[in-house]
């Protein structure tokens, strides 16, 4: 639909909208305002800072690549194929998004925790979960993967059946037009679930404190260390640390915003 | 090269029992929305299967309706769909070689043929272009050099002219009519417009209700209407 130029009734839904932006800015700016430059640096120097920021990263980057080779072709299977269960299965990928993440900690513990209901077959294989770096990974896939499954979902159902199907019939195999004609079509909703669901692992705080713990190398991520900080009273490390987080993700959802256009 | 369909289907409103064959040249399949027309090119085409039936193309069984199942990209038979269906993210020439590519033909045989297609239908400059700021005629002529740059065994038009504005749909059907006559391989055509009845009149197929009701050329309809529909599409009004 076209939009039209600000009119008389503008200020109906200006001065809301002004009010809903300032409470959103206020604190950002706030963050901005009592970071100073020189704190900022200083604090990028620390080493806990550094290992804080390299942890979020690698754990963000495997979420990312777990996200995108499971949820693409869940995507692709709710978007595509008709099957009985189908929309439990829908809701049932939703569900990290409205479970709150401390929830989402605790049922990851439960479930492959220490003393949890797949302790047996795991300690078997040698593996353990909880409060490692892996455990930090499965708890940003909880919670982040969704972001990814329907935003591919959506671009896979907004791509022309009869383009597939063109396909077919010049020659191509499923998995060839798949290739070439559904994911280039898809790309621009594959790229921007990614970056939300990464966006989303960058920001991880509940599950991962509760399944990964807060272990400085092992599990403290970005918004650990925030909250570490924050507790034990240096204020600059935890808003240096909340500085380079909001501008991420501020940078994130532009690129997002521009790629959309 | 001949084509021969026997079609049991059951749709959501009608069941679809046609038997139809068709040798090289233009077959045009009429009747009102819903009549089964777009369901029995797909049956064709290979992009649904029969209930039960039998589809051949000369001696190769297609689709028997009793696990015998080639599948669209492995029947040779050419699908001009009813708004083209050209990849919008591709060029022109990408859109034309798509086949091409997916056959494995190589770079420079490909190029070769690109442009031959090209060239045959009038639209060697757009070769760069996206489908997207083509007119609706030129990209019937895409979709046309797609389909036929592969040389198929049969070619399936779902209401080529639909997707046109009324002003060029003339200027286009007549293009259609010269490049349908040149080949030699069965063509079916499938529209609800009666205008296309006089352009493609040699045999005319009317389909109703999933059943074919009378078949002959347009003036043998004209002539002797099966009934109130053939006798208004066959006398021409639109």
């Amino acid at each position: 639909m076209r939009r039209r130029p600000l009119d008389s009734t503008a200020p109906f839904v200006a001065v809301p909208a002004a009010l809903l932006l300032l409470f959103i800015l206020a604190p950002l700016a706030a963050l901005f305002l009592r970071s100073s430059p020189g704190a900022f640096f200083g604090a990028l120097q620390r080493s806990d800072v550094l290992t804080a920021l390299r942890l979020s990263g690698e754990t963000t980057l495997v979420t990312l690549l777990c996200a995108v080779a499971l949820g693409t072709p869940t995507a692709y299977l709710l978007a595509r194929f008709n099957f009985p269960g189908q929309r439990l299965v829908d809701a049932l990928v939703d569900l990290p998004i409205v479970v709150p993440p401390a929830v989402a900690g605790v049922a990851l513990l439960i479930a492959f925790g220490r003393r949890g209901l797949f302790a047996p077959p795991l300690s078997a294989l040698g593996i353990q979960l909880s409060f490692t770096t892996a455990a930090v990974v499965l708890a940003q896939l909880f919670v982040a993967s969704p972001f990814y499954v329907r935003a591919a979902r959506a671009g896979f159902s907004a791509v022309d059946r009869s383009l597939e199907e063109a396909s077919a019939t010049l020659g191509s195999s499923r998995l060839a037009t798949f290739w070439r004609v559904t994911v280039p079509l898809a790309l621009p909703s594959l790229i921007g679930g990614a970056v939300l669901t990464w966006a989303r692992a960058l920001g991880e705080f509940g599950a991962t404190i509760m399944f990964a713990g807060n272990l400085m190398g092992v599990s403290q991520t970005m918004p650990l260390a925030v909250y570490l900080n924050l507790e034990s009273g240096d204020l600059s490390a935890a808003l240096a640390l909340s500085v380079i987080l909001v501008t991420t993700s501020f940078g994130v959802l532009l690129v997002v915003r521009l790629a959309e256009r | 090269m001949s084509l021969h369909a026997k079609v049991l289907k059951r749709l959501r409103d009608v069941t679809l029992d046609v038997e139809l064959a068709c040798e090289p040249g233009s077959t045009l399949v009429v009747g009102p929305s819903g009549a089964g027309k777009t369901t029995l090119l797909r049956v064709i085409a290979g992009l649904e299967a029969v209930d039960a039936g039998r589809v051949e193309l000369d001696a190769d069984v297609l689709d028997d309706g009793n696990g015998r199942f080639v599948p669209a990209r492995k029947r040779d038979i050419a699908f001009v769909f009813q708004e083209y269906a050209l990849f919008p993210h591709l060029s022109v020439a990408d859109n034309v070689g798509y086949g091409l590519v997916a056959r494995g033909v190589g770079r420079a045989e490909r190029q070769s043929r690109v442009a031959a297609a090209l060239g045959r239908f009038g639209i060697g400059e757009t070769a760069g272009v996206r489908p997207g700021r083509l007119s609706g005629g030129q990209r019937q002529r895409v979709a046309l050099a797609r389909a036929l740059v592969l040389e198929p065994r049969a070619l399936l038009l779902d209401e080529p002219l639909a997707a046109l504005d009324v002003r060029t749909r003339g200027a286009v059907r007549d293009e259609l009519r010269a490049t349908v006559a040149q080949l030699p391989i069965p063509t079916l055509l499938v529209t609800h417009d009666a205008a296309d009845a006089r352009a493609f009149p040699e045999r005319i197929v009317v389909l109703e209700n999933g059943a074919i009701t009378q078949s002959g050329s347009l003036a043998e309809l004209a002539s002797a209407p099966a009934n109130a529909f053939v006798a208004e599409f066959a006398g021409g009004r639109t």
